[in-house]
């Protein structure tokens, strides 16, 4: 199986600004790629790096088989881009943007796109610029759905979208699937946690893992030790274990490497414990452990 | 071609307003330029003169803004476009909506003053040429490299300068200015380069950096060819003229203006001009020289460098004159001495057609490119004028000695000119007129006028044609400057 879009060892440095980092990445055919991070994690340089709309500083990405600073038309015609901040021709009706679109894509589809309209309910005879965000968005999907791209990019799409817009945007995009691959960033773990096949976790420009939606949840649990007296966090503690607290008799951490041998782990380090819980994260809540763990004085012991 | 029509139709459908807003403007211009029959143009078809190019400019700019080439935002960039076409589509719209109304226009101006515009074709294309390296070329260079149109209007001045160039480089009097010619092709190449590099790989810091680069440049040429001081150049362009001149330092004439005047003393060399046919006439165009005198002290002048002033007579009747202007102490540190004078000489030469005489009254043919009307304008104290009026589509204007006789003397002279026009390249000039146009006034007594001379055809018009360029070198030991400055 090839790999729609990858990166290896991809850096993009503006000036006073270290944007990605040897961003190596492989994201497989068919999947639903999320890549998560909070705002100016370099998510957005890390697209607009792969659909050449910036150059590499160095390292290589490459999109559909093509290094992606030779990214042409043929290349194009298979991508659905989509971003919330992209330029639209403002002047243009919904109408005659998606009829001036369709003269460049061999692939284009009438009636995928009048399925799409219908579903969307988009205005044709309205202006972009009179259009809401949720309705520019929507215009910007039809006109990048209707040639069934073989790779749909997505830059917070859905960000500040209402829930029923959101989902009915969803749905549209997951249709595309597996036939299609979906790469899209958000900051919104929420909104990505119930579809994404596939997460990455950028920050600062640098990758904190990358892995399928399914093994990370499985790899991650809140765990509570219960003891029966106050007692001080142990010395030397798992370096997998992440944001270690004590609050009275409970001593709570993240594990991000549980597995079969986490309970007798977590036992032998606390061979007093009445009771030890390991509950399943949400994303959200394994994203944030995280986040809390990378910064200065906090994470693992 | 698809595509190419797709983008091209998009741009008309967004720009219409603005592409019959020039369209109107333009054929404004023709309809004034085509009823004109006096040099200067009125302060109507003076600003549109200049306001129609800033329109095409920004019109240019919208065109190619449609898909900007700055930013990483812009839809189209993420959409199949292929730069070849996405180009082709914008050149095909400056093309269709400057230059082809440009060139509809100047052609029913040449019609209707009479005449045929096929015959004119090669200078119309070359009026379009220079259109493109002045104004169309730049500006849409300038709009690959900018984000907007506010950037763009910014730019605009930079424009300006180069359409005040190239527009005013096909008006002016008809000198091979080659610097001139070739700093204004060499900026047309350059931003035609500049805006293929923009367009095919979108290198926006580079391209900035190679139009700077290219400003100073041209910039630097310009200054050369505004002093037209590079006789290789000049030589090197133009034909040269079958001629081999010689220049020789006259005694002081004792009629001429000389001597201290203000801050300088005035010095009049008058020289006499040998070697030209006798069918010829010619015009200095450029003179560097240097005085050295005996005490060592050595003084130079060519445009660039300026130890005095110096203006050129023409060549008349086998002799010329140049005028210096020396400050005081400069000169009084050489007068005690001997000097030797000497440097070279630009010159244009014009052959001399057959002269017409014509009467006076409405236009008439003189040749196949001249077309000359007069008009008599009677005083009430036995004053008055003779306006002579005559137009030319050719490059370079009306090339053409403009004369008058006195028939009620009895004798036949050309009457003293009171002022005449040639055009000179400034806002107020119609620099988008294919025609180039001379007005002479001429004072007369209203008393040599009687219905019987009018008929007489009194008007002499010597139709000219450049013969090219020549440079003469001369050299004067042993002057006593002070004979030439009393």
């Amino acid at each position: 199986m090839t790999s729609p879009l990858r990166a290896i060892e991809l850096s993009k440095t503006f000036p006073r600004v270290d944007a990605l980092h040897s961003l190596s990445l492989e994201v497989p055919e068919g999947a639903v790629f999320a890549l998560v991070g909070p705002n100016g994690a370099g998510k957005t340089t890390a697209i607009k790096t792969f659909l050449n709309l910036h150059k590499p500083t160095s390292g290589n990405a490459e999109v559909l088989g093509v290094d992606s600073r030779s990214l042409g038309a043929t290349q194009l015609a298979q991508i659905g881009y989509v971003s919330e901040n992209q330029k639209l021709p403002g002047w243009m009706t919904v109408g005659d943007f998606l009829a001036y679109c369709k003269e460049f894509y061999p692939t284009w589809s009438a009636d995928d796109l009048a399925a799409l309209i219908r579903l969307y309910e988009l205005p044709l005879d309205r202006k972009l610029k009179h259009l809401s965000r949720g309705m520019r968005v929507k215009a910007q999907l039809a006109s990048s759905l209707a040639y069934r791209p073989k790779l749909i990019v997505l830059d917070e799409p859905f960000s500040g979208l209402d829930v029923l817009v959101r989902e009915q945007l969803v749905e549209s995009v997951l249709d595309r699937t597996p036939e299609a691959t979906v790469f899209l960033a958000s900051h919104d773990l929420a909104e990505i946690e119930s579809f994404a096949s596939h997460i990455a976790y950028l920050n600062e420009g640098r990758l904190a893992f990358a892995e399928e939606s399914a093994a990370l949840t499985a790899r991650f649990r809140e765990v509570q030790v219960t003891l029966d007296s106050p007692a001080e966090l142990p010395a030397h503690l798992p370096a997998t274990w992440l944001n270690p607290e004590v609050s009275g008799v409970v001593i709570g951490f993240t594990d991000s490497q549980f597995g079969a041998g986490s309970q007798a782990e977590i036992r032998s380090r606390f061979p007093a414990a009445r009771e030890i819980s390991a509950r399943v994260m949400p994303l959200r809540s394994i994203v944030l452990a995280l986040e809390k763990s990378a910064k200065p004085g906090k994470g693992a012991r | 071609m698809r595509e190419i029509l797709v983008i091209l139709k998009k741009d008309v459908r967004r720009l219409w307003w603005q592409i019959a807003a020039a369209a109107a403007m333009s054929a404004t211009v023709g309809w004034m330029d085509a009823r004109r029959a006096v040099a200067q143009p009125g302060i109507v078809e003076g600003l549109l003169n200049m306001m129609l190019p800033l329109v095409w400019a920004c019109l240019i700019a919208q065109a190619v803004l449609g898909e900007p080439l700055v930013g990483d935002r812009e839809f189209w960039m993420t959409r199949p476009y292929r730069w070849p076409r996405l180009l082709t589509a914008k050149v095909l719209f400056v093309a269709l909506f400057v230059h082809l109304p440009s060139l509809l226009t100047d052609a029913a101006i040449l019609a209707a003053r009479g005449y045929n515009p096929l015959a004119a074709l090669p200078q119309l294309l070359a009026k379009q040429l220079l259109l493109a390296e002045g104004l169309t070329l730049p500006a849409m260079t300038l709009a690959a490299l900018v984000s907007n149109l506010a950037q763009f209007v910014i730019g605009v001045p930079v424009l300006f300068v180069t359409l005040t160039a190239a527009l005013g480089f096909a008006q002016a009097f008809p000198l091979p200015q080659a610097v001139a010619h070739t700093a204004i092709a060499f900026l047309a190449v350059a931003a035609a380069a500049i805006a293929l590099l923009q367009y095919r790989g979108r290198r926006t810091r580079l391209a900035r950096i190679l139009a700077a680069s290219t400003l100073l440049a041209a910039g630097l040429l310009a200054a050369l060819a505004a002093g037209q001081q590079s006789f290789a150049l000049n030589l090197a362009e133009s034909r040269a003229a079958n001629t081999h001149a010689t220049m020789t330092l006259a005694p002081p004439d004792p009629q001429a203006v000389h001597g201290p005047f203000g801050r300088r003393v005035f010095t009049t060399l008058p020289f006499s001009f040998s070697g030209l046919p006798e069918s010829d006439e010619a015009q200095m165009a450029s003179v560097s020289m240097d005085i050295s005198a005996a005490n060592g002290v050595r003084y130079h002048y060519d445009p660039l460098r300026t130890d005095f002033d110096m203006g050129a007579g023409l060549i008349a009747h086998g002799s010329t004159s140049l005028f210096l202007g020396l400050a005081h102490a400069a000169y009084d540190r050489i007068k005690d001495s001997k000097v030797t004078i000497s440097g070279t000489a630009g010159f244009v030469v014009y052959e001399r057609g057959q002269e017409v005489r014509l009467p006076v009254g409405p236009a008439r043919d003189v040749s196949e490119s001249i077309h000359c009307s007069s008009n008599l304008y009677v005083g009430p104290y036995d004053d008055g004028s003779l306006d002579v009026f005559c137009d030319s589509p050719s490059r370079g204007g009306v090339l053409a000695d403009i004369g008058i006789y006195e028939l009620s003397k009895g004798v036949l002279r050309k009457a003293r000119p009171a002022f005449g026009s040639n055009g000179s390249p400034s806002p107020l000039v119609a620099w988008l007129s294919p025609l180039g146009r001379r007005q002479l006034s001429f004072l007369v007594p209203s008393s040599y006028w009687t219905g019987d001379e009018l008929a007489e055809r009194p008007i002499a018009i010597v139709p000219e044609r450049l013969a090219g360029y020549s440079t003469v070198s001369f050299k004067a030991p042993d002057i006593d400057l002070r004979e030439y400055s009393r």
